[in-house]
């Protein structure tokens, strides 16, 4: 997923999430998919000035939409980030599964942080939408969305 | 040297990132973008309210198909109490009655009538929901489901930003409720304790082993001074076996947030 695209559905989410869908939900998809495009090849390593930026303002768009405090999910999204860099070669991005437990992880924490609820159940239908979007549908890694 | 470099550089930047995100937090925390989030709101909640509106009109029918059978059972157990309720009514009606006249003989005040003032819900947000009024109530303020005395209690007001209140919910693991259990069927006082959340489920704690918890027995409010008394909570769904002086049981919320559309601040009672 390139960073325009997670700019624009960071935005769009925040603005369904809580009226429309669970209160956390899309975070965690968002977040892996963007961090598996930007693995795919080491990317990662060459891009911190392109992502860190994105994630801080997908977090301002969740935290000012959602009405929650300004800050709060910016640091969340730094600290995956800063993960991500930590973590980049050990972590096989490209297998579907491995994709869906920092999307568990992301939904929990920030649920638990931001709204003080554990949404084990948003959380798991996330990571299981991720591993189903991977397998059949996306090439994140690609730039691009076709059926595999 | 050039991937030392490198990382050194990445992480320069993250700390720089999390520096900025905690100075963040302290200016909202000192309500430094109160007027932007205000501005935003007013933009915003017709929106929300209408995104909500259109998930219960597409959701709804999908619940309610999903447990017809059920739903069926309980209108018919629902009608069987509200019979028995009505009965009851109209006996306390009389009650009231000749307890205003014997006022009037003795010459006492009546106590002030309760004065509301009405929200829409826009959202729910876990244990939380989040209303839209003109009117903007003190922190604390007691939130009801109707414009009548005593009723259904939802929740209490949380904090206020703009014109959007957040309602905090018995659920919330931040809410404690001095509670009552009156009976089902005479209003007879069983109980008190207090209502606590844990894991999104209500329980009443702190109920002495002397007093008697009845499933199905109404868990009411017991009355501060925020909070007026009577106001239904829920009922009593199973009772804990009691540890030491205490006991505990389990309570089911009256009215499910998620079916909210309005509710009403208690401004004065």
């Amino acid at each position: 997923m390139k960073a325009r695209t997670f700019l624009l559905l960071s935005l769009a989410f925040s603005l369904l999430q809580g009226p429309f869908f669970p209160v956390v939900f899309s975070e965690g998809i968002l977040l892996s998919m963007f961090a598996s495009y930007y693995s795919h090849g080491g990317l990662v390593y060459h891009s911190a000035k392109r992502i860190i930026p994105f994630l801080f303002l997908s977090g301002i768009f969740f935290d000012f939409f959602q009405n929650q405090q300004i800050g709060v999910t910016p640091l969340i999204f730094i600290i995956f980030g800063g993960c991500l860099f930590v973590f980049k070669e050990q972590f096989p991005w490209n297998k579907p599964v491995f994709l869906a437990l920092p999307v568990i992880l992301i939904n929990l924490v920030r649920g638990q942080i931001v709204f003080g609820i554990i949404p084990v159940f948003s959380a798991v239908a996330a990571a299981l939408f991720t591993i189903g979007v991977s397998m059949f549908i996306t090439r994140s890694y690609e730039g691009r969305i076709g059926i595999k | 040297m050039g991937a030392l470099g490198k990382t050194s550089n990445t992480s320069n930047l993250l700390f720089l990132y999390i520096l900025l995100a905690v100075i963040l937090i302290f200016l909202d925390s000192r309500r430094f973008f109160s007027p932007i989030k205000k501005t935003a709101q007013n933009v915003l909640i017709p929106f929300q309210s209408s995104l909500f509106i259109t998930r219960a009109a597409l959701f709804g029918p999908i619940t309610n198909l999903s447990s017809s059978q059920s739903k069926e059972e309980e209108i018919t157990k629902l009608k069987e109490e509200n019979a028995k309720l009505l009965a009851q009514v109209t006996s306390l009606k009389a009650v009231e009655e000749e307890n205003e006249k014997a006022r009037h003989l003795l010459g006492a005040t009546l106590p002030p009538s309760w004065h509301f003032e009405p929200a829409r819900v826009v959202s729910v947000f876990a244990d939380k929901i989040f209303v839209s009024s003109s009117f903007t109530p003190d922190v604390g303020t007691p939130v009801v489901l109707s414009a009548d005395k005593g009723g259904v209690f939802i929740g209490e007001v949380e904090s206020i930003q703009g014109n959007v209140v957040s309602v905090l919910l018995p659920t919330s693991g931040l809410s404690k409720i001095t509670a009552l259990v009156r009976d089902k069927e005479t209003g007879e006082r069983h109980a008190s304790g207090i209502i606590e959340a844990k894991q999104g489920k209500l329980f009443l704690q702190q109920v002495l082993t002397s007093e008697t918890l009845k499933e199905g027995g109404l868990v009411v409010t017991g009355g501060d001074e925020k909070v007026p008394p009577d106001l239904l909570i829920g009922t009593i769904v199973k009772v804990l076996p009691s540890t030491g002086t205490f006991q505990e049981a389990e309570v089911k919320q009256a009215i499910p947030p998620e079916s909210l559309e309005f509710v009403f601040f208690i401004t004065k009672f």
